[in-house]
C-alpha cells in the first residue's frame, strides 16, 4: 500500500439544485484511522460519503482517496444503509457477501462473475465469520433480522478486502442488543484498516473513534476519539444538552468540557 | 389439446406463448426486483403511439414501432435515473401520452388497420415465423446475457450503489435493460398484446419471487409459470372459444390471488 492519506479533501463544495450542502471542506485522514462522522440530518453526512465513493463529484475542489481520484480508487469498501428495501429479494446470505468479490484483480474468476475464482468462496465465507454469521450463510437473506443483515452488508463490504471502508450509519434502525453485537464487531477491525463510519449517535465515538468529523455544512475535523463541546454547538448549532440527556456516555467528553459556555450543559449527564 | 395441434396456427400459438412466457420470465423478474412495473407499462402503453404513428407515416409497422418505442422508453429510462423518487408521474404523462398520439394518428391515417383490440389482446392465433423468430433470437441473446454476466446482474438488480462501487457498468445495464425490454414488449405485444405482456412480465415473477432462493430460480420459476398459464389458458380459450389473451390473464390472475392468500412459504 502507498503511503497517500487515506481521504484528502481539498476546498470541496457541494450542492443540491443550489442549495449548499458542503462549503470549502478540506481535510485529511491518514491510513489505520477510525474516523467517525456525525452531524445534524441534513448537515451534509451522507453526501460527504457519495464524494468519498466517487457516486457523485463535487462543484470545486478535489477528493483524494488513498491517493486516486475518488470512484477511480481501488481498495474502498462500501456499507450502504440496510433500509430493508430488498427484504423480499431471492439471494442467500453468501451471494451476497459473494457480490464484494466482483472485478477482484486477483481472483481468477470470470469479469462479470459467471464463475467464480479460486479463492472468492473462502474470503467470502471468512468475512462472514468475521461478522459472526457464517452459520447463516445458505439462509435467504429476507430471513434475516435487521441487524444480522447489516452485518452481512459489512461482510459483503470486508470481502473485497479493503484498505478504506464507509460505513453509511450502520447502527440506524437496529434493535439496542444487534447494536451492541455490531459495536463490538466493528471494534473489532480498528487499526487494521482504514474506516470512516457515518453515525448518527455517539456510541460509536466512544466504543471505537481515533478521529471525529462534525458535517454541518462545514467540517470540523478533530484527530482524537472525543467530542469536545466546541464541535458540538459547531455542528448542530445548539447546546448539546438534548445529545447528552439522551445517553451519552461520560468519558467522551475530554475534561475541558466545562469551558464551554452553554450553562445548561450538565443538565442531564451523568 | 393434442387434436389441436394438428393445426398450423396452433402450433406457432403454442411456441410463440412458450417463448413469451420465457422472455416474460427472465426480464420480468428484473422488472419485479427493480421496481420498474410502471416503466414496463409505460413501454408498453406508449409503444401504441408506434403503431399509430407508422400507420399514419406509412411506415412498415415492425419498424416504426420498434424505432418510437425505443426512444420513448429510453426517455424514460433516463428519467428513471435521473429522478428515481418522482420519476412515475413523467412515466404517466409518457404513458397517456403514447396512447393518445396512437389513437389520433389512427384517426388522422389515409387507410385504417390497426386494430385496437388485437393492440390489446394480441392475435395469438395468427403469429407468423418471422415473430418466432425475432423471439427466440432476443431470448438467446438473454440468456447468454445472464448465464455469462449473472454475478454482476445480481449484484446490480439487487444494490445499485455497491455494484457501482464494485466497478459494474450499472448505467449500461439500466439502459440495455430498458431497452431489451421494450424490444421483447414491442414483439410480444403483436403476439399475445399488450395487456398479456403486462400480466406475463408481473405476474408469474410476483408468484415466483415468493418461493425461489435465488434470482435465477425465479427466472426458471417465472417461465414455468407462465407456460402454465399460457398453457391452460389457451386450452380453456379452445375448449369455450374465448379470446385467447383474456383466459390466460384471468388464470394468471387467479393463481397470484390464491397465492397472495396463503402465507409466504420459503425457507
Amino acid at each position: 500500500m502507498n503511503d497517500a492519506p487515506a481521504l484528502l479533501f481539498d476546498g470541496v463544495s457541494f450542492a443540491y439544485g443550489g442549495d449548499p450542502v458542503l462549503e470549502d471542506v478540506s481535510f485529511s485522514v491518514p491510513q489505520g484511522e477510525y474516523l467517525v462522522c456525525m452531524g445534524p440530518n441534513g448537515g451534509g453526512k451522507t453526501t460527504l460519503l457519495k464524494l468519498m465513493l466517487g457516486l457523485i463529484a463535487p462543484d470545486s475542489g478535489s477528493v483524494s482517496v488513498l491517493g486516486a481520484p475518488a470512484g477511480d480508487a481501488r481498495g474502498v469498501g462500501y456499507v450502504p444503509q440496510d433500509a430493508g428495501r430488498n427484504r423480499g429479494f431471492p439471494v442467500s446470505v453468501l451471494d451476497v457477501v459473494l457480490m464484494g468479490r466482483l472485478h477482484m484483480p486477483a481472483s481468477g474468476g470470470a469479469p462479470g462473475g459467471s464463475r467464480l475464482g479460486r479463492d472468492d468462496r473462502s474470503r467470502a465465507e471468512e468475512a462472514l465469520g468475521a461478522m459472526g454469521l457464517a452459520h447463516r450463510r445458505d439462509d435467504l437473506m429476507g430471513s434475516l433480522s435487521q441487524g444480522q443483515r447489516q452485518r452481512v452488508l459489512i461482510a459483503r463490504a470486508l470481502a473485497a478486502e479493503p484498505s478504506l471502508l464507509l460505513l453509511d450509519e450502520p447502527a440506524a434502525s437496529i434493535d439496542r442488543e444487534a447494536g451492541e453485537v455490531l459495536d463490538e464487531r466493528l471494534a473489532a477491525l480498528k487499526g487494521r484498516i482504514t474506516i470512516v463510519e457515518v453515525s448518527h449517535g455517539l456510541s460509536a465515538v466512544s466504543s471505537r473513534a481515533t478521529a471525529v468529523a462534525c458535517v454541518n455544512r462545514r467540517v470540523y475535523y478533530h484527530d482524537k476519539g472525543e467530542i469536545v463541546p466546541e464541535m458540538l454547538s459547531l455542528a448542530y448549532g445548539t447546546c448539546p444538552v438534548e445529545l447528552v440527556a439522551h445517553g451519552l456516555p461520560h468519558r467522551v467528553l475530554a475534561p475541558h468540557r466545562h469551558d464551554g459556555n452553554c450553562d445548561r450543559e450538565d443538565g442531564g449527564a451523568a | 389439446m393434442i387434436e389441436a395441434l394438428q393445426y398450423d396456427f396452433m402450433r406457432n400459438a403454442l411456441l410463440a406463448a412458450l417463448l413469451a412466457s420465457a422472455l416474460c420470465g427472465i426480464l420480468g423478474t428484473l422488472v419485479v426486483v427493480k421496481r420498474y412495473v410502471i416503466l414496463a407499462g409505460g413501454i408498453a402503453h406508449a409503444a401504441y403511439g408506434g403503431v399509430g404513428l407508422s400507420l399514419f407515416l406509412g411506415l412498415p409497422p415492425e419498424a416504426g414501432t420498434f424505432a418510437f418505442t425505443g426512444l420513448v422508453s429510453l426517455l424514460m429510462a433516463w428519467i428513471a435515473k435521473r429522478s428515481p423518487g418522482r420519476s412515475d408521474s413523467v412515466i404517466g404523462v409518457l404513458w397517456a401520452a403514447g396512447m393518445a398520439v396512437g389513437v389520433i394518428c389512427t384517426d388522422l391515417a389515409p387507410r385504417s388497420g390497426a386494430d385496437l383490440m388485437s393492440y390489446l389482446f394480441g392475435s395469438i392465433l395468427t403469429v407468423t415465423r418471422q415473430d418466432l423468430l425475432l423471439m427466440g433470437g432476443l431470448l438467446a441473446v438473454c440468456l447468454a446475457v445472464c448465464a455469462t454476466r449473472y454475478r454482476e446482474i445480481l449484484c446490480f438488480a439487487f444494490d445499485e450503489d455497491f455494484a457501482r462501487v464494485r466497478g459494474v457498468p450499472t448505467s449500461f445495464y439500466h439502459y440495455a435493460l430498458v431497452v431489451v425490454l421494450s424490444l421483447s414488449v414491442v414483439l410480444a405485444i403483436r403476439v399475445v398484446g399488450l395487456i398479456l405482456v403486462i400480466a406475463l412480465l408481473t405476474i408469474p415473477p410476483s408468484i415466483a419471487e415468493r418461493f425461489s432462493r435465488s434470482l435465477s430460480g425465479m427466472m426458471v420459476l417465472s417461465t414455468l409459470l407462465g407456460v402454465a398459464f399460457s398453457l391452460s389458458g389457451l386450452q380453456l380459450a379452445y375448449t369455450f372459444n374465448l379470446t385467447a389473451g383474456a383466459a390466460i390473464i384471468l388464470v394468471a390472475a387467479s393463481a397470484y390471488m390464491l397465492v397472495t392468500v396463503f402465507p409466504r412459504r420459503r425457507s
